[in-house]
């Protein structure tokens, strides 16, 4: 008669060695007559060792300082706060012509592409009707010209 | 630090590598991951009064998966929360630790971030944190036996959702 | 024409008497049904505050993508009633309409006389009011809006205490972190205006224009999607198409917003600028450029191309745009980026 029980999750606690000897004696008698038993040793130890390869996970550079210094953090939040003075840039890019053209989307028989300074002005004047004027035409594409 | 137990800034320096780690590996990206150490090292400033001294690393690995679930809890709540920042807007662009091997580990990442939570935090307690069941079983609250159980499901779903991805690659 | 002028001199008399009086008080300047806060009426006078004040001043628009941090400069002056921005005046407010100048000349890109509305923010936005800082030189009341739902402040803005202008607006991540600003440097009165008399560069509305604004429409039909509500308490505010047959859906929160545009079409990924992330937006290629106004994510589903605009922050775009995602991805895991059907949702 076969006693032997299918594979169960014995093999992940003989992998990490936590089977007393009793249970342990027994996994490795069935691992000795089962291929089934191998097989599935075979499996969870490949995924053990996947895991167990994983490269340990850096934080991104200036958390921990922002992390331990939660003091300083609040008082450049404080700072960063307060208006800048005029600022004293160069004067801006010479004016460049505006790239609010007829459509949003270029067409052609079947392909379209969609033209993202154009799209992002539609928005900013739509948006600029139900909400402050000034800051949201402030970042239309004609004096905030994309970069090349 | 007399008597083993350590100031806070101590747990920072000396484990937040750890810390970190096991945090990246239960929520599956940056973003989450540095909410879950903030966290965390809050819960560890205040719990340090009553800590004993033993397992460190265990005592962490604990918080951490605490927070974790208790933010799962939280967002299943409020679905349209749970988005992170993309990390690009503020953190300067940098590549991560583990860019030469991004293929692999993403995808076991990924794979990871596909198990149900219950087999995730077990297989993270185990596989990335390195405690022992008896650990696990305290630290989520049910019995060693279960443990055991949902370690060696999570590895076999683990593995099978491995084997898929290389598959239809 | 007559009532053009009769308008500028009374909008002249009112601008003296604003500027020379002092402080007023916000609450009469606008009446309004639910005006009974106070934060919330700052910001519906700041709507009109900038063609109400004679000023020049400077503003710096600032935002950061993935080359990092970026900040422009751009000049603006008010005067009668209309406003000017840009180096040469490239863009102008006059009422409800708006123009550009291109190339070839003047774009009314907004002509309509009815103001479109938007909800309430009130819902879904918790305001404070304070004195806040000095901006520009100008003494501020500053106003926080933080979400009800989790506390976070996710915008500031700072009104000028005399003239009930917006000076600065800030938006922050869910961190905390300033992501983009949009905030005056400078700002002064325009000189002449005091006197009745308009300066030579005071801006005017342009005389003749080509029409660009886009229609107003009442009902979409597949393929296109039009939710009525999306993500975190956004309302279809506006639905609109333009002569190209591209449709817009302006979607709102009362504090931000965003456009959703669709088209017709195969996407030419290949056309698409350079300078864009590839992203997995709730299982779905997307591609995703920041901009001056907000983030611009281009997608396509079910044979149409989907972009979407937001000014608001990205973990609130993220969620609207889920609502117009395909429910179904077609690989056997996917690395989620945007965690709509991520490991939180389990």
């Amino acid at each position: 008669m076969n006693e032997r029980p299918a594979p169960d999750d014995r093999l992940s606690a003989y992998l990490d060695g936590e089977l007393d000897l009793a249970e342990r004696q027994a996994v490795e008698s069935y691992l000795a007559e089962s291929a089934e038993w191998r097989v599935e040793l075979e499996e969870v130890a490949w995924a053990r060792d996947a895991l167990r390869s994983l490269p340990v996970r850096e934080a991104p550079p200036g958390f921990w300082d922002a992390a331990l210094a939660p003091q300083l953090t609040e008082a450049r939040a404080r700072r960063a706060r307060r208006v800048p003075r005029i600022a004293g840039l160069g004067a801006a890019a010479a004016a460049v012509a505006a790239v609010v053209t007829a459509a949003l989307v270029v067409p052609s028989p079947d392909r379209v592409t969609p033209k993202v300074p154009a799209v992002a002005d539609a928005h900013a004047v739509r948006a600029s009707v139900s909400d402050d004027p000034v800051s949201r035409l402030a970042t239309l594409s004609v004096v905030t010209p994309p970069r090349r | 630090m007399a008597g083993g137990v350590p100031t806070w800034e101590e747990v920072a320096r000396d484990h937040g590598r750890f810390l970190y780690n096991v945090a990246y590996r239960l929520a599956g990206n940056d973003s989450d991951a540095q909410d879950l150490v903030q966290e965390a090292l809050l819960r560890v400033r205040k719990g340090l009064e009553r800590y004993q001294p033993g397992s460190l690393e265990g005592w962490l690995a604990r918080i951490v998966t605490n927070v974790f679930l208790d933010e799962v809890r939280r967002r299943r709540r409020r679905p349209a929360d749970a988005l992170p920042d993309d990390p690009d807007w503020v953190l300067p662009p940098s590549p991560p630790a583990d860019e030469v091997q991004t293929g692999l580990s993403d995808d076991v990442q990924a794979a990871i971030n596909s198990l149900p939570n219950e087999f995730r935090t077990a297989v993270v307690l185990c596989d990335i944190a390195d405690r022992p069941y008896e650990e696990i079983a305290e630290a989520l609250g049910v019995p060693v036996g279960t443990v055991r159980s949902r370690i060696h499901r999570g590895r076999r779903l683990l593995r099978r959702a491995l084997v898929n991805t290389g598959e239809s690659a | 024409m007559s009532s053009r002028v009769s308008r500028s001199a009374l909008v002249v008399t009112a601008m003296a008497a604003l500027t020379a009086l002092g402080p007023v008080a916000d609450a009469g300047l606008r009446a309004g049904a639910d005006q009974s806060d106070p934060a919330e009426e700052l910001l519906a006078n700041a709507r009109h505050a900038a063609e109400r004040s004679a000023f020049s001043g400077v503003l710096e628009v600032t935002w950061s993508d993935a080359a990092g941090p970026h900040s422009r400069e751009v000049p603006v002056h008010s005067a009668n009633g209309v406003l000017s921005l840009g180096d040469e005046g490239q863009v102008v407010v006059d009422g409800p309409r708006r123009f550009v100048h291109e190339t070839e000349g003047w774009l009314a890109v907004w002509g309509g006389t009815v103001v479109p509305d938007v909800p309430s923010p009130s819902e879904k936005w918790r305001f404070t009011l304070r004195d806040g800082p000095v901006v520009a030189g100008r003494s501020t009341r500053e106003v926080d809006a933080a979400g009800r739902d989790d506390g976070r402040v996710r915008e500031r803005l700072y009104f000028d205490t005399t003239t009930g202008l917006l000076l600065r607006r800030e938006q922050l991540d869910r961190r905390g972190n300033t992501v983009r600003a949009v905030s005056f440097v400078s700002i002064g009165e325009a000189a002449g205006a005091l006197f009745g008399v308009l300066p030579a560069d005071a801006p005017r509305a342009p005389l003749a224009s080509a029409t660009r604004q886009p229609r107003s429409i009442q009902t979409l039909a597949a393929p296109y999607r039009a939710p009525s509500t999306a993500g975190d308490g956004f309302r279809l505010a506006g639905r609109y198409r333009d002569s190209a047959g591209t449709v817009q859906l302006f979607y709102s929160d009362g504090l931000f917003a965003v456009s959703v545009f669709e088209q017709q079409g195969e996407l030419d990924w290949s056309e698409l600028p350079a300078g864009g992330d590839s992203r997995t937006v709730a299982g779905a290629d997307a591609r995703r450029y920041r901009t001056p106004t907000g983030v611009v994510t281009v997608w396509e589903s079910d044979e149409v191309v989907y972009t979407a605009v937001g000014d608001a922050p990205t973990d609130q775009v993220d969620g609207l745009l889920a609502d117009f995602m395909p429910s179904d991805s077609p690989s056997t895991f996917e690395r989620v980026t945007s965690f709509v059907l991520g490991p939180f949702d389990w």
